[in-house]
């Protein structure tokens, strides 16, 4: 027989060196089966005696699995002697206690075996076969290299020893600890024992015993073999270590996942990574180490840095740590690759119950745990054997065998004070419960709380940047960020009742703003203004108080609250005078002032001026931050404060981190479709994070949010006037979406519209082409007549009506492609030249109104024409001489010089010459000097022109009052017109013509004009 | 020295040079001592605003010809304060209430009322009345004129309105029949030609007849334009010959330009070059229905009658569009391309007919 066994076992081991590498490769298979296990175990139930057999094949395939696990088998070796003697032992001590399923009578029985099982280590070799060669065909195989085993292990304890270690077995194989472990089996036995005759799944876990056992024979085998080996892999560790520098760069310079987000993660059930513990090495195919980390959290598993027994798995991507692998390898740790822990995550069902968790935990703490999982499940425990089986009912399928043992090997421990303490319990005061519960809660809640932040903070809050590198487009030396920390890290130099250099004088050039006592942080939301305050108050350790628009901050809340605090001194600098080092200790406060700009209403009455006063007696730094740093209401205070404008970060540099976060939250995005977010979002990073996070939320729909998006999307006029008449746009636009163009900016659209049109060749026939440029612009024409409507009666309900008239119809007439790049609409510039024409007739008609009554239409008809050849005749064929004639037609219409100048543009034509151009300079001059002459003569006609003059600009000014822009400008002119004027007149008109040279400036004419009139006026009389 | 035209601007109903039996029946009317609201209208150039004058200069005598500049300020209902410059004499306010634009609605009342609420202290020998000049009528916003409804009635005893205007077609009904029309019709060619003369003659030179008839054609029967012209045709050459050229106006001349530009050629590059001239022309603020009646008329000289009808058609319901919107520019490329459109289209059948 040995003889036989040996052979078969020498079979074994080529094969199983052989069906490693094959192990490693589907790990998950041998897994599942070891799960899926329960369905053969039944099998084996119904035929105890043919169980021999399948349990042999089994034990094969078991041997190739944990060949892997090389530690395991040597310890295991004598486990599985044990175990099997001590089985023996409790079927034929306990029949009784099995068929009662007395626990007390069962703990005995524990207690009896592990005597034994001391004692039994050398009896077993005899007494094994005797008792199991009717029963177990594979237990007598097992016995039969126990003896074996045992007889190496009693002769050369210490070479054993040796062959471990060599193999890198940290287990010292001290005898001790193989007692334990023995013990340990024993209990598991004791257990299986009952279980098998509960017809719960005692032969789920007998299997890896047999399976272990057969291993481990090969394993010694092996080793023996491998002895010479070793002293090759010592060499080779050398060579490892070399490699490893190597290695190390690899890591380096590994990247993220190869196809993110290629494969879909799957829902798993609840908690169903309860009680597992998992280290991923290497690089995965699709998910990112954050991404699976999140995933294991998520579902209750426990992810371990280093690879140790505790370990459950060992998820192995693409370019492994070796020295994990060669670990996990010798520990026998499972390992599987990427697919193999989605199906993982697919086929493992939830534990409704935290029982998993208590069970990972160290024997000493066992107990406890377990009992508070009895009191938690809803059945209350009288008998802990009832707890058991149910329990075990409950995870049965989920669990994996060796989770199993081990519980039940805790159980077995507990089973003394358990009794004891379930009588406490069950008697028992609810403190006690609680006492318990809240211990095991404090146990869990590393796990749970870290899953809950992960699911609970949203996106912007998760990425919110914790130190100043994080901040986007804050990296510059320059950048606010940095100035504010220098400035915040200068401030108690410089202020405050410590300040070393109190009261330095700086240049003006010097932008570091050491003289204010509060900065001003300004810009555009979703900038990261606050994010900055928090940042670098953090990284200068100061505290920071807060205070934001849902805090009142009125003139008096601000009072009581903060200048208590702001003036605060500690009591110690009082009484110490060593003031300076003191103050280094402790912690330094922040006054942080958000959203200033929204102090207003009746709530915050009075609180800017207290914010500023504050700033002036303030023992600590403020920092305001406002939105809107032009609002009246930041004017006051930024006086004080140390301005720093924070400027929309450019897009790429929001791109490049967006697109870090997308690959951390698996968010498929392109970064053409990210900066068309970020545009769209008018450069607002929350506000982007906030789309992301959106997307990541569907992520299967995320194709047709997409384009949901993109409608969303605000557009230039420029993109928009391209889709309008692009009809490559058109294919697979609707009517809607055509219109929808229109509102990207319907002030805008129809000039763009207007302007573009004609430009565009659309794909017509020759001989179409005049009659779809007229209906384009026919179509325009009734847009505008629309708009009329629009404006004038506030009917913008019409809107879309004009929409289809002045972008869709033209734009589907007129599909083609654009051949030059669109023109800005040049209707405004024209506009408001012929706005400026209007406004110089205007003034022309006003001034000749006394000597001819014409209208404004008929003088620029008509007059003006004659007017200038009237003045510029003389001065042309006559010279010097015509100067009389000239200055006296305008006299007699009330001409100013500038008139002049605004006639000759109004009569400018593009085929017609400047008249002026032909007139010499010399003479001009003189012209303009024998104008100024008459002019003054009339200037002193006395102080009503003043008056009037001070009117008449008035009303330039409302003439102006259709062109808007302009009018502003001119009130600012006019008032030093006035000034000037006023000036002029006392002293010498002289000035008027200098200073008048623009024509554009209507109040300039009026100046000199008023000079004149009042003295025709009078003349008359 | 001013120029021909205000020069020899008659001052005397009596002095009128043409319909003289209107101007007798003024007089008769004013002589009588009192008289009605007055609608003055007819084309620009045919002297509405000289009778205007001569009528009031009948009534006050000459006081009226003391003429003054003044700002009044108006407030508008929403507070907008704005200035109005007026002329006027002792007698009566000149005011051109479009000046205000939209506010013109205020202009009205309040200075109507103003004007209004004083009566003359001494009645013996003045009129009892003011008298108040609105210009341009036809301009006012629908809600103005309905202000002035109520108002002429009201302070009838106290004041009398002339309002002059181009075209009644755009004065309420209510209003004109408040009023007396006086209608002055543009002169004859006739008429002008006697006037050129006459004008020629007291400058010192002599008017050929056929050069006098051409100024007056040209003017379109617009004498402020015909006499401009005359000054116009002295300063470029004098003495006067028979053949001498008569300068048209520019911007005559610039929308014949685009006539002839439309007729010429018919593509999308020709399109974008009108457009520039028609930007052109409107911001030298020519009236943009001007634009048009000189498009047509140019037009129509190379039209078959056919087509003729069709683009007068065409200009009126782009007009009346025009007048409907804001920006003249899209109804005047409206029409243009429509127009080049038509016209290719027919010129392309004639000459496949022809072929």
């Amino acid at each position: 027989m040995p003889q036989d066994i040996r052979s078969f076992f020498a079979r074994q081991s080529s094969s199983s060196a052989v069906t490693q590498e094959k192990s490693r490769r589907k790990p998950p298979r041998i897994s599942d089966e070891e799960n899926s296990s329960p369905s053969k175990v039944k099998k084996a139930k119904h035929n105890d005696k043919s169980k021999d057999k399948e349990v042999k094949s089994r034990s094969k395939k078991r041997t190739i699995e944990s060949s892997d696990e090389d530690d395991v088998k040597t310890v295991n070796v004598k486990k599985a002697k044990i175990e099997d003697s001590s089985k023996k032992v409790e079927i034929i001590e306990d029949p009784s206690s099995v068929f009662n399923k007395k626990p007390v009578k069962r703990i005995n029985s524990t207690k009896v075996t592990k005597k034994e099982s001391q004692k039994t280590e050398a009896k077993k070799s005899s007494k094994h076969p005797t008792a199991f060669e009717d029963d177990d065909f594979d237990a007598t195989l097992n016995q039969l290299d126990t003896s074996q085993i045992e007889d190496e292990y009693l002769n050369s304890l210490k070479d054993d020893e040796k062959e471990h270690n060599k193999s890198g077995k940290k287990d010292k194989g001290s005898p001790e600890n193989k007692k334990n472990e023995n013990s340990k089996v024993n209990k598991d036995n004791v257990h299986c024992d009952v279980k098998t005759k509960d017809s719960s799944k005692k032969i789920s876990k007998k299997d890896p015993h047999p399976k272990l056992e057969v291993e481990k024979s090969s394993k010694i085998t092996k080793d023996k073999k491998k002895n010479d080996e070793y002293n090759e892999i010592i060499e080779e560790n050398i060579e490892k270590k070399k490699q490893h520098a190597a290695l190390y760069q690899n890591y380096l310079h590994r990247g993220g996942a190869r196809n993110p987000g290629s494969k879909d993660v799957p829902e798993g059930a609840e908690q169903c990574f309860a009680n597992l513990s998992f280290l991923i090495t290497g690089v995965l195919e699709s998910l990112e180490r954050e991404e699976i980390e999140e995933i294991i959290k998520k579902y209750g598993g426990k992810i371990l840095t280093t690879v140790s027994k505790k370990l459950n798995y060992l998820i192995v991507g693409d370019q492994p740590g070796p020295s994990k692998m060669t670990k996990a390898n010798s520990l026998g740790v499972k390992q599987i690759d990427e697919d193999q822990f989605l199906n993982l995550l697919r086929t493992l069902p939830g534990n409704k119950v935290k029982i998993d968790n208590s069970k990972i935990q160290t024997n000493q703490q066992s107990p406890k745990v377990k009992i508070n999982e009895e009191n938690k499940s809803s059945i209350t425990p009288i008998d802990s054997d009832k707890n058991e089986s149910i329990k075990v009912n409950h995870k049965s399928p989920s669990k994996k065998i060796e989770l199993m043992k081990i519980s039940k090997v805790e159980i077995k421990k507990e089973e003394l004070p358990k009794n004891l303490k379930l009588d406490t319990l069950e008697t028992a005061s609810n403190k006690n419960l609680k006492v318990v519960e809240t211990k095991v809660k404090i146990e869990e809640s590393p796990q749970s709380t870290e899953s809950n932040i992960a699911r609970v903070t949203a996106l912007v809050e998760k990425y919110r940047p914790k130190d100043m590198k994080q901040i986007i487009g804050q990296n510059g030396d320059k950048s606010n960020a940095k100035k504010l920390f220098k400035w915040l890290s200068n401030w108690y130099k410089y202020h405050g009742c410590h300040a070393t250099e109190k009261g330095v004088k700086t240049s003006w050039k010097d932008d570091s703003g050491i003289t204010n006592k509060a900065a001003l942080l300004s810009g555009p939301p979703g900038v990261g203004k606050t994010t900055t305050a928090y940042v670098v108050c953090a990284q200068l350790g100061l505290e920071i108080l807060e205070f934001n628009a849902s805090d009142t901050r009125s003139k008096k809340s601000l009072q009581d609250e903060i200048s208590s605090i702001l003036s605060n001194k500690t009591v110690k600098t009082l009484f110490s005078n060593t003031t300076d080092k003191s103050n280094a200790t402790k912690p330094k406060h922040v006054l942080l002032m958000d959203e200033v700009d929204g102090m207003a209403g009746n709530e915050d009455r009075g609180g800017m001026q207290e914010l500023i006063s504050l700033i002036k007696a303030t023992e600590i730094p403020i920092i305001c931050i406002c939105n809107d740093r032009a609002s009246q209401k930041i004017k006051s205070l930024a006086n004080y404060t140390f301005d720093l404008r924070f400027q929309k970060p450019r897009v790429e540099l929001i791109r490049a981190a967006m697109m870090s976060l997308c690959f951390k939250e698996g968010i498929k995005i392109t970064p053409d479709e990210l900066s068309q977010i970020i545009n769209s979002t008018n450069q607002d990073i929350r506000q982007v994070i906030n789309h992301l996070s959106m997307m990541s939320a569907s992520k299967q729909k995320s194709e047709q949010n997409y384009q949901e998006k993109l409608k969303n999307l605000k557009l230039g006029p420029w993109d928009v006037i391209h889709k309008v008449f692009s009809c490559d746009e058109h294919k697979n636009m609707k009517f809607r979406d055509k219109s929808d163009l229109f509102f990207h900016d319907y002030n805008i659209a129809p000039l763009f519209v207007y302007e573009n049109y004609p430009m565009v060749r659309p794909n017509a026939p020759r001989s179409e082409l005049l009659a779809r440029l007229s209906k384009a612009s026919s179509s325009l024409a009734i847009g505008d007549t629309i708009e009329k409507a629009i404006r004038s009666n506030q009917s913008w309900s019409l809107l879309p009506v004009q929409a289809v008239f002045s972008s869709v119809i033209p734009g589907t007439v007129m599909s083609g492609h654009m051949g030059v790049r669109p023109n800005f609409p040049s209707w405004l510039g024209r506009n408001s030249k012929s706005n400026k024409f209007d406004r110089l007739l205007q003034e022309l008609t006003l001034h000749i109104r006394l000597t001819t009554g014409a209208s404004k239409e008929s003088v620029n008809l008509d007059y003006i024409k004659m007017l200038v050849n009237s003045i510029l005749t003389p001065l042309i064929n006559d010279g010097e001489n015509g100067i009389d004639q000239a200055v006296a037609v305008m006299n007699e219409y009330h001409l100013s010089r500038e008139d002049l100048d605004s006639l000759i543009e109004l009569t400018q034509w593009p085929h017609t010459r400047d008249p002026m151009q032909t007139i010499p300079s010399k003479l001009k001059a003189a012209f303009t000097k024998a104008y100024n002459k008459n002019a003054q003569a009339f200037s002193n006609t006395g102080t009503t022109t003043k008056k009037k003059s001070a009117r008449e600009n008035k009303d330039d000014e409302y003439t102006d009052g259709n062109d808007e822009p302009l009018s502003d400008e001119n009130e600012e002119d006019e008032k030093i017109e006035n000034d000037k004027l006023i000036k002029a007149k006392t002293s010498k008109a002289k000035s008027a013509p200098s200073k008048a040279k623009t024509t554009a400036k209507t109040s300039k004419p009026s100046a000199s004009k008023t000079a004149k009139k009042p003295s025709t006026a009078n003349k008359k009389k | 020295m001013s120029l021909w035209v205000d020069k020899y601007r008659p001052k005397d109903l009596s002095k009128l040079d043409y319909h003289k039996d209107q101007a007798q029946r003024l007089k008769n009317m004013v002589q009588q001592g009192d008289f009605p609201h007055l609608l003055v209208y007819g084309p620009s150039g045919a002297g509405k605003k000289t009778r205007i004058m001569c009528l009031l200069k009948e009534l006050y005598g000459n006081g009226v010809d003391r003429l003054r500049m003044d700002t009044m300020t108006f407030e508008s209902a929403s507070k907008r304060k704005f200035d109005i410059s007026t002329i006027s004499s002792n007698y009566h306010i000149e005011v051109n209430p479009s000046d205000a634009g939209i506010y013109d609605r205020t202009v009205v009342m309040d200075l109507v009322k103003t004007t209004a609420q004083t009566h003359q202290i001494d009645p013996t020998g003045q009129k009892e009345f003011k008298v108040v000049l609105l210009t341009n009528v036809d301009e006012l916003t629908k809600d103005a004129q309905h202000a002035l409804r109520r108002t002429m009635e009201k302070y009838v005893g106290t004041c009398r309105l002339i309002l002059s205007t181009n075209s009644t077609s755009r004065v309420l009904p209510a209003i004109r029949s408040r009023c007396l029309g006086i209608r002055v019709p543009a002169p004859t060619i006739e008429e002008i030609k006697t006037i050129l003369t006459k004008v020629a003659k007291k400058e010192g030179h002599d008017l050929p007849n056929e050069l006098a008839e051409r100024i007056a054609t040209t003017s379109e029967r617009n004498l402020r334009r015909a006499l401009l012209m005359l000054e116009t045709c002295r300063v470029e050459q004098i003495p006067y010959t028979p053949d001498q050229k008569v300068t048209e106006p520019d911007w005559q001349l610039y929308i014949k330009g685009i006539a002839a530009l439309m007729v010429k050629e018919q593509s999308p590059s020709k399109l974008l070059e009108l457009r520039s001239r028609f930007y052109e022309l409107l911001t030298h603020r020519i009236p943009s229905d001007l634009i048009f009646k000189g498009m047509l008329q140019e037009i129509n000289k190379k039209c078959d009658l056919q087509l003729k009808i069709q683009v007068a058609n065409l200009a009126a319901e782009y007009e009346h569009r025009m007048h409907q919107g804001s920006k003249e520019i899209f109804h005047l490329e409206a029409f243009a391309a429509k127009f080049m459109s038509l016209y290719k289209k027919f010129m392309d059948a004639s000459m496949a007919d022809f072929m």
